[in-house]
């Protein structure tokens, strides 16, 4: 049966993990994450989840224990944020290389420095080139509902990558929302026990074979180009497959690789990720109930980028300025907006605006904001500066 | 003597391939050859090769170093991932099967000690052998927290200054279960000590294993049984294992030899002067003391 009941975002990760059945989890603390730890722990001692639970001195050696659990043939779990990803990043390397799958959550956090709690996406953005796949949710329900779907396109077999969940720090993981809780039963029948198949490394004797030797080899070129394919290719189609597979089964469905609302009659469209996509949401009816037509595009799955998903939407599209809302402090989304519509035949003017630092809360009148500049872009037919910093605070007198 | 070591032969198998890129007269050829032998080969798994082993696992598929299944772990990170194994293996209902690593000393009491200290503090069924060749020798020979005092390395060309650490002290202080040094030199005594450090119960384990290392250590190739018996017998290498609270000598020297004998078959000692052998015989002194310290500590059983 279907509950309903209300929650905050690392409790969502946490019951997200529990209904996928996880068989060890690699644990260390660090704040905004620490509760889905708890969480689990929780879940254990209750009784309700069969388990391994490490603790560790350090968040690399948590993701090594999730690596040399996945490595051994089980469903493996890990939550962490900011400084913990940059941390863990030599482990996060090794895990996609050798392709073993598992999930961690990631409640988003400011990297050092400045030193800051609250969220940015400059932790998970540095991790964008290990080859992990990136979801980014946009409500707690979407967290729960992610952590379900990312084992399954994890454990794929044409996939076999690892993946992050994240999530912004405070903004989702401590917010209480209302979630729909779905039915064991029915994930059971969605998301199986785990059983390492034939592209695992688990060998016939039930014990993990070699990952030891390849070295000084230039031939490992192709190890190489059949993770890039696995990543670029198998795990965009699989996304988008379990995603309307999960639809079906829950009756809840978050457009795979790239959400859209209301983008084909839009003049300007918002490119969002994270949890500002329910403002801008919120901020495209304010805009069209007086009659300025916005749009927003949600970056669901960063990592692999939906450049050509992307580029449909576009082609699909009247809008001829996107405005980038872009919470890496070095504007990693927009390159990358960029860098997808490049090769598009009648591309749209691109404008990043680099907001949301170290937590900063982007509201609704920023948004209006930044759209009214898009709409002075798309009169002036140029932009000025394609990568700004929004509304800083200036010094007085 | 054959009767002694009949052991050793118990198990016929080899595991240590001839695809092995070790150099003529490695030690730690030896000790991975006797430390694959002692695990029986079945059911086994390697959660991390380091030092020297990932460098001479030779070239994949052809073959690996041991016909051992072996994952490589990141330099510094064996803890964590032996714990993660061991942990999937339990919850799959796999408590028989035995997760080990050979380790290099750089990566056991260096980048890897916290590591490892954690593991053991969690209690995980682990064993771990280091190769101790008292240097970074798979990066080139550069100086590591083991490395002896005086002996020269790629980045201590006067000589190491400071007293190397000793691995099993620092986890006796935090009560491992098992923990021993041995020496290549003693075949008997290194096999006996991988066996207990294997059959530890639920319990993890570690020893640290003096392997001679030709290329920094610099002695003619057919010397290597000599120079690493010689590092026990002048004192510069004791002997001693730690096992559930009680600590003891394994192998006694009545009578040191002079240290001038275990140096002048090294090249990496050629600079020493007559002060520096005063300072290294001091040293050897004081571990004597330590170690007859530990002795009184713990409580004493005769081996």
């Amino acid at each position: 049966m279907e509950e309903i009941s209300y929650m905050r975002g690392n409790q969502a990760a946490g019951l997200g993990a529990k209904l996928a059945r996880i068989e060890v989890m690699g644990a260390y603390p660090i704040p905004p994450s620490s509760e889905v730890m708890e969480q689990i722990r929780t879940y254990i001692d209750k009784g309700e989840l069969k388990c391994g639970y490490v603790e560790t001195e350090g968040e690399k050696s948590s993701h090594l224990v999730t690596y040399g659990a996945a490595i051994s043939g089980v469903r493996a779990f890990n939550a962490t944020s900011g400084q913990g990803i940059a941390y863990m990043m030599e482990g996060l390397h090794l895990q996609s290389g050798t392709r073993v799958p598992a999930v961690i959550a990631v409640a988003n956090r400011t990297l050092f420095a400045p030193h800051g709690m609250h969220p940015d996406h400059q932790d998970t953005v540095s991790a964008r080139d290990t080859g992990w796949i990136q979801f980014h949710c946009e409500s707690v329900q979407e967290i729960l509902d992610t952590i379900i779907q990312a084992f399954k396109v994890a454990e794929h077999e044409e996939v076999m990558l690892p993946a992050f969940v994240c999530y912004d720090g405070y903004y989702l993981s401590h917010s209480l929302e209302k979630v729909t809780i779905p039915d064991q039963k029915e994930v059971d029948d969605f998301l199986p026990m785990y059983h390492p198949g034939e592209n695992s490394y688990v060998g016939p004797n039930g014990l993990p074979m070699s990952t030891a030797g390849p070295m000084y080899d230039p031939w490992m070129t192709e190890f190489r180009y059949i993770a890039y394919m696995a990543l670029n290719q198998n795990a965009k189609r699989v996304i988008n497959e379990v995603d309307d597979e999960f639809g079906k089964k829950f009756g809840r469905k978050y457009g795979g690789l790239i959400d859209s609302y209301l983008t084909e009659d839009a003049e300007v469209l918002l490119v969002t990720t994270g949890s500002n996509t329910a403002t801008a949401r919120f901020t495209t009816d304010i805009m069209r109930r007086n009659g300025k037509k916005i749009g927003v595009i949600k970056i669901r799955v960063f990592r692999p980028y939906p450049r050509e998903a992307l580029c449909e939407l576009l082609e699909k599209s009247k809008a001829r300025v996107i405005i980038v809302l872009d919470r890496s402090p070095f504007g990693a989304y927009t390159d990358e907006a960029m860098a997808a519509l490049y090769n598009l035949k009648d591309k749209p003017l691109v404008k990043g605006f680099i907001c949301g630092q170290c937590g900063r809360d982007i509201t609704p009148y920023n948004m209006i904001d930044m759209a009214t500049q898009g709409f002075d872009i798309a009169r002036k037919g140029y932009v000025d500066q394609p990568v700004e910093f929004y509304f800083l605070r200036k010094k007085e007198g | 003597m054959i009767e002694k070591y009949k052991e050793l032969f118990e198990c016929k198998e080899e595991f240590l391939l001839p695809s092995g890129r070790a150099c003529p007269g490695c030690g730690g050829g030896i000790m991975t050859r006797l430390w694959t032998k002692a695990t029986g080969g079945k059911n086994v798994v390697f959660g991390g090769i380091g030092s020297c082993g990932t460098s001479t696992t030779g070239m994949f598929p052809i073959g690996n170093m041991t016909r051992i299944p072996a994952i490589a772990a990141l330099l510094g990170s064996n803890g964590p991932t032996l714990s993660g194994m061991r942990e999937a293996l339990n919850i799959r209902g796999m408590q028989d099967a035995t997760v080990m690593a050979l380790d290099g000393d750089g990566g056991a009491a260096d980048i890897g000690f916290g590591a490892y200290s954690a593991m053991v503090e969690r209690g995980h069924k682990v064993a771990v052998c280091v190769n101790d060749n008292e240097g970074y020798s798979a990066t080139g020979g550069q100086r590591s927290g083991l490395t002896s005092l005086k002996a020269w390395t790629r980045t201590t060309h006067k000589g190491k200054d400071r007293p190397p650490k000793h691995l099993p002290f620092l986890l006796m202080a935090q009560d491992i279960p098992y923990t021993a040094t041995a020496n290549i030199g003693y075949p008997d005594d290194m096999y006996r000590k991988m066996k207990k450090a294997l059959d530890q119960k639920n319990q993890p384990s570690l020893i640290q294993v003096l392997c001679p290392c030709i290329p920094n250590w610099k002695y003619e190739p057919r010397k290597v049984v000599e120079v690493s018996r010689l590092a026990t017998e002048t004192g510069m290498y004791p002997l001693y294992e730690y096992e559930k609270g009680s600590f003891r000598r394994t192998v006694f020297i009545k009578k040191k030899k002079p240290l001038q004998e275990y140096l002048k078959l090294q090249g990496r000692f050629d600079h020493v002067t007559e002060e520096d052998i005063k300072e290294m015989q001091a040293y050897i002194d004081a571990l004597d003391r330590k170690i007859d310290g530990y002795i009184r500590m713990y409580s004493v059983e005769i081996f």
